[in-house]
Order: structure tokens, then C-alpha cells, then sequence
């Protein structure tokens, strides 16, 4: 245990409340809708509260390209250094008005820009002209939890738990068919929302 | 009280006559008998969410222990950041941090990168911190030393004959969760009923929540308790028993 959530465990915590001892007794639902759910929870979470902030060192600069690839998982850009020199996020409008060149002048970076590009990728104004390490921090999606359950943790808080049990019975409970109780789904859905107010009180809004 | 005292009232308040047997929750295989009242899992479940639930809505829960700093424990090479939570486990939030007694100011990085736009490689006394995320954090200047981190942790799950930690006045705020999450399963009517021990837990919790939102500001900490007060309880359908 290392400040892990263990999703296994808290779904199994959630049996009771869908009348179930176990997974094999769920009538309705199958382990991977449980997981299914709790993934698409989690991933809620990272849009909208910026709690899993990675500081990814994987990128390094190249002598004339002036736009990289963010991690794949990304969702915001916090803030992006050249070495440990932190680099000023600016719109295109500022820096076509600073220089209409700014795509192809060379130069020692000191700005990057997200807009006018596709997502996912940042623009490095001036375009470097060497190779030289850009750690970037930015809010991330934690890693997938997948219904084979090859990773069940999540590297959050404890009460992040509760967050996640009453966000997956909101959405199964919600479910079109005979296991649809609305009355329950909306108060679990409910509980969820105040959960997501108390952590952005914590941990900001994404 | 005990986790046994506490499931106890919680059977008491769904009307089971016999607390070895209860008949409205999930019995587990192994679950315990302590003191003549089976704890099980499920209800355990049910008090250790209210406790970490109140950890988190109210902060009441803090510790202080030391914190490594320097390239030898940090992320970078020069010693700027630091992932805590392999190292404190239980972490929800930091409230202060101090380095030899004297306390790092908290930050915003974008505060950090004004004041210094070489502070991730500055050499010095650590002075200023920022956290990002639940798990990023940054200190500047940069030096090799044992920082002293007070920050409010969620609590360790209560075996079946441990005592919660949340102060005992607030122990009956277990029970209440207890209820009404055991009711909660049935839905309708039972959850009706539920959500006015729901309502009596959050009330409780306010309560709490005031309290360490008082201690946190004369203490100046970094982070204040959620303004529970101030949460519209109607959006948890709880209106009708407020």
C-alpha cells in the first residue's frame, strides 16, 4: 500500500448495495460494467478537479521543430520549463503581434502556446535550435482501469473511494431496465457532485 | 466507543432484536462476534466511510512528521520536486510545512516562477512551496534537509474491536452514517428514512468542520475545511427532512 486506491476492493465494498455477495451474484450488471464505470468516474474526476498532476520529462527539444507531442493521457498544461528555465504561456494573437515570424524564428524558447494547434500538441516560440530537455506539468487522466484488471489502483486519497463507489451505483442504479432505481441513482449521483465540490475546494477546478 | 458499541446502536436503530444476528445486512463468512454483536462487514464498511468521509469533509484529522528533502529524494536533480504520497500515504492535503521550525510559505507556481524564473535550480534554504494535484509538489531554494510536514490524513480502516479516531463527541455521527448507508440499498421509502440520519451525520460534521476551520485559521494552514454549511443539501434529496 502506497497512498493507493485499491478499486477491486472498493467494489467489492459495493456488493451489498446491489444485493449481491459477490460478483457472480450480480444480477444486473457484470465485474466489468462495476470497472467500466469506475473508470469513466475517475476520468470525470481528472476533467473537472485537477487532482492527478504529473511532471512528464519525457520530451526533449530538436533543432528547428517548433511544436511537440504532449503525453498521450493529458489533459491540461500547468506549466512547461526549458531545463528548469519555466517557459510563459501565450495566446498565437500576442505572439504574431510580438513577431509575425514566430514560427520559424530561431531562437532560446521563453513562451509556449497551445491554440492554433491540434490538441495535444504545444508550439514552442522561439523555435528551438538544439536538443535540451522540456519537463511539462500538466493534469493527466490516471491510467486506464481495464475489466482484465491488470491495474486496479489509483494513486489518490482514500476518500477519492467514496467518490468513486457512489459515482458507479449512481450510474448503475440509473441504468434503463428492471435494476433501474431513479430515486437512488439520483441521490448517489448527488453524493458523487458533493464529493467532486469538496475536492475541487481542495484541489481546484479543472 | 468501540467499532462493536457503534454497530451495536446501528442495529438498535434498524430495530434487529438480536445484534449476533442481524437480518438487514450482508453477513460475510468470518465476520466477528465481538462483545455479543456481530460485526459485519458490511456495517464496518459503512463507519470507516463515515470516518474517512469526515476526515476529508472536515480535516479533523492532522499529524506531523518529517519530510526528506534534496536530489536524493526528489523527482528532478536538483532537488525542486517531490511526489509525497509513496512516502505519506494517508495524505489528503498539506496544512504546513516548516524547515527547521520556520514555515515555507505556500505558493502558486506561477507565484514561484515570478519571484524567481530560476527557483527550480536556486540553492538555499527551502522558503516557499506550491502543491499540484493530489501528488506534485515543489520547493525553492533547493537544499539537503528534514522538513517538518503537518498535513490532514483519512484514517487508517477500523478493524472490528478498534476505537475510531474522530473525537468521541462525534462517534454518534458514526452511527448515523451507519444507518443510512445500510438503508440506503433499499431505495424509496428506506432511503427516506435514511437521509434523516444523512442529514444528522452532515449536521454533525458542519459542527466539526467549524471547529477545525477556527483552530486552522489561528494557525494560519495552508488549507481550510469545505464550508459544509454552505453545501445545498437539496441536491441529495434531503430536502423534505431538513
Amino acid at each position: 500500500m502506497s497512498g493507493e486506491i485499491n478499486t477491486t476492493a472498493m467494489l467489492t465494498a459495493l456488493l451489498p448495495s446491489l444485493h449481491a455477495d459477490s460478483f457472480a451474484d450480480l444480477n444486473f450488471w457484470t465485474l466489468s460494467d462495476l470497472i467500466n464505470h469506475t473508470d469513466e468516474a475517475l476520468k470525470r474526476l481528472a476533467r473537472i478537479c485537477p487532482m492527478f498532476v504529473v511532471r512528464d520529462t519525457s520530451i526533449t527539444t530538436a533543432g528547428g521543430t517548433p511544436i511537440y507531442s504532449l503525453p498521450s493521457s493529458q489533459v491540461s498544461t500547468i506549466h512547461i520549463s526549458l531545463l528548469t528555465t519555466p517557459l510563459r504561456p501565450a495566446a498565437v494573437i500576442d505572439l504574431e503581434a510580438r513577431d509575425e515570424q514566430f514560427q520559424s524564428t530561431p531562437g532560446t524558447p521563453d513562451h509556449w502556446y497551445e491554440d492554433d494547434l491540434m490538441l495535444g500538441t504545444v508550439g514552442l516560440v522561439p523555435v528551438p535550435v538544439g536538443a535540451a530537455p522540456l519537463p511539462v506539468i500538466c493534469s493527466e487522466y490516471p491510467p486506464d482501469l481495464d475489466v482484465g484488471q491488470l491495474n486496479v489502483l489509483v494513486q489518490a486519497p482514500a476518500p477519492v473511494g467514496i467518490y468513486l463507489s457512489f459515482a458507479v451505483l449512481g450510474a448503475v442504479l440509473g441504468e434503463e431496465g428492471e435494476s433501474e432505481q431513479p430515486d437512488l441513482a439520483k441521490h448517489c449521483a448527488a453524493r458523487a457532485g458533493m464529493l467532486e465540490q469538496v475536492l475541487q475546494s481542495y484541489f481546484g477546478k479543472g | 466507543m468501540t467499532v462493536s458499541d457503534i454497530c451495536g446502536r446501528i442495529y438498535d436503530h434498524l430495530d434487529e432484536p438480536n445484534p449476533a444476528a442481524p437480518v438487514s445486512v450482508y453477513v460475510a463468512e468470518g465476520d466477528p462476534t465481538v462483545n455479543g454483536v456481530l460485526i459485519a462487514t458490511e456495517v464496518l464498511n459503512a463507519i470507516n466511510e463515515a470516518q474517512t468521509l469526515a476526515a476529508l469533509l472536515t480535516l479533523f484529522a492532522e499529524k506531523t512528521v518529517n519530510f526528506s528533502l534534496g536530489p536524493a529524494y526528489s523527482l528532478d536533480a536538483n532537488g525542486a520536486f517531490y511526489q509525497p504520497r509513496p512516502i505519506l500515504t494517508d495524505l489528503i492535503a498539506p496544512l504546513r510545512i516548516a524547515v527547521g521550525g520556520v514555515r515555507l510559505r505556500p505558493s502558486t507556481i506561477g507565484e514561484l516562477d515570478a519571484w524567481n524564473s530560476a527557483w527550480q535550480n536556486t540553492p538555499g534554504l527551502a522558503a516557499r512551496y506550491c502543491t499540484l494535484g493530489c501528488n506534485l509538489w515543489a520547493v525553492t531554494p533547493q537544499s539537503v534537509e528534514t522538513a517538518q510536514v503537518t498535513y490532514a490524513y483519512s484514517p487508517a480502516a477500523l478493524g472490528a474491536t478498534d476505537t475510531p479516531v474522530i473525537p468521541e463527541t462525534y462517534h454518534p455521527a458514526l452511527v448515523d452514517y451507519g444507518v443510512y448507508r445500510i438503508k440506503l440499498k433499499e431505495g424509496a421509502q428506506q432511503l427516506q428514512r435514511g437521509l434523516g440520519y444523512l442529514n444528522e451525520y452532515l449536521d454533525s460534521m458542519t459542527a466539526l468542520g467549524d471547529y477545525v476551520r477556527a483552530r486552522s485559521l489561528a494557525a494560519h494552514y495552508a488549507v481550510q475545511p469545505f464550508e459544509l454549511a454552505k453545501f445545498d443539501r437539496s441536491q441529495l434529496g434531503a430536502e423534505a427532512t431538513q
